[in-house]
């Protein structure tokens, strides 16, 4: 059984189940926080466990529980991105909008590249946004958990912010 | 957005776990270690670990993520298979080809630069100086002032300190926006290390400005007012060449990049 997970060498070193009984609370709530939906939030902590078993070689840079956070953060802009129902508050009218300014991530072989010669992937500017402006780190913290300088996080900050003021202006 | 009464729930779940990095920011450490409701909220945590991995048992839920890889491997397989049919058997081997021999080019279509590494230098004399590579697919390129890059590069900026003890480094892209890399922020310590070349902790990543990105790196013997450079940085403008005009004491060296949009 799992034949492909082994011969594509992703599920010999991590047990998923011990990994899924420590962590999965924590994707759960994550999810869940930001999809306000029950069935989504399922749904994308599987898809987070299965992109850590892609991204397993990232593991030894970084402690599961952040790798796992950004994973979670990520899959959930990509659901965000794809529901139809309007935001119900604040927070997820942001999200929205986030999720919005960005294209979904496709497998493609130059990236699968890139994450391989740099060990780890670049976080995308949509992660850094939720992070910052719904989680509420500060821009140090931000920088220090996606591996970005202070400056250079504080300027995608200040573009995503400017794209977002032009989508307000588009849609008012 | 940054309440300062509120700790993010990415802390307050790492510190349930145990896993709170070494280099944690002390400000949210402190707080986590102090604050009264700490062990309430543990429990709290613990309480709802409880109640997810009752609703969604391990062993069903690590079947089902298992499956899920299974059938994305095998989908990306699929999809990986059709698209060299599509692209027929000539193509395939010209692809192939290509990625054997043209992989470096496919990063870099800039013209070929040494990529020797700079020589291990562990004592020089004048101001502070920049170094950059690029990060590559055959390992760190060295590049020349001057040398072309293209938006999405990472850039590993590095310097020597020669005889400056303190420093200041920045960048300012073709829209004239000044971005700092060196101290982290305008009230940081602007010592220099003085242990040869020193890489500092990140990567650059270039953006979409046009025309160049200028780094500087502004040195001294004594500590630099990160503010006043930062504004004599501001003051630069979109022209390249222009000089930046510094208060009296301040060295400076300049590297530039130019930039290629893609088409």
């Amino acid at each position: 059984m799992f034949d492909r997970l082994k011969e594509a060498g992703l599920a010999e070193e991590i047990n998923v189940e011990d990994y899924y009984k420590r962590y999965g609370p924590m994707v759960m709530r994550r999810c869940r926080r930001l999809l306000r939906d029950e069935e989504l939030a399922q749904d994308a902590m599987q898809d987070t466990f299965v992109n850590l078993l892609k991204k397993k070689s990232q593991l030894k840079h970084r402690g599961p529980s952040s790798l796992l956070y950004r994973i979670a953060t990520n899959v959930c802009l990509n659901k965000i991105r794809s529901m139809k129902r309007r935001p119900e508050d604040t927070d997820s009218a942001l999200l929205a909008r986030i999720a919005s300014l960005e294209e979904p991530e496709s497998p493609s072989i130059a990236r699968l590249i890139l994450i391989k010669l740099f060990g780890r992937e670049p976080a995308s500017t949509g992660t850094i946004a939720v992070l910052h402006l719904v989680d509420g780190l500060t821009l140090e913290q931000t920088a220090r958990e996606v591996g970005f300088s202070v400056s250079g996080v504080r300027r995608r900050i200040r573009q995503l912010r400017v794209k977002l003021a032009l989508m307000e202006g588009d849609a008012s | 957005m940054n309440d300062e009464q509120r700790i993010p729930d990415f802390f307050t779940e790492q510190d349930a776990l145990g896993e709170l990095p070494l280099d944690c920011d002390p400000a949210i450490c402190t707080r986590l270690e102090t604050e009264p409701q700490r062990s309430a909220r543990l429990a709290e945590l613990q309480d709802s670990n409880r109640r997810i991995l009752a609703d969604y048992p391990p062993e069903q839920m690590a079947l089902e993520i298992k499956n899920r890889a299974e059938r994305v491997i095998k989908k990306s397989r699929q999809q990986m298979a059709l698209r060299l049919a599509l692209a027929g058997i000539p193509a395939m081997i010209l692809l192939v080809l290509a990625a054997i021999f043209l992989a470096p080019a496919i990063f870099d279509t800039g013209k070929p630069e040494e990529t020797v590494l700079p020589p291990e230098i562990t004592r020089v004399k004048g101001p502070a100086r920049l170094f950059m590579h690029r990060k590559l697919a055959t390992g760190d390129k060295q590049l020349k002032s001057g040398s072309p890059a293209r938006p999405g590069d990472l850039i590993q900026i590095s310097y020597l300190a020669g005889d400056a003890n303190h420093g200041v480094i920045f960048s300012v892209d073709g829209r004239g926006q000044v971005s700092l890399h060196f101290p982290a922020d305008e009230s940081g310590s602007t010592t220099l290390e003085k242990k040869g070349l020193i890489n500092l902790d990140f990567s650059y990543e270039l953006d979409d400005a046009p025309d160049f990105e200028r780094f500087f790196v502004v040195s001294s013997e004594d500590p630099i007012d990160v503010r006043k450079v930062l504004e004599a940085a501001r003051n630069l403008g979109t022209e390249l060449g222009t000089k930046i005009s510094l208060p009296p004491g301040l060295q400076y060296k300049e590297f530039v990049l130019n930039k290629k949009q893609d088409q």
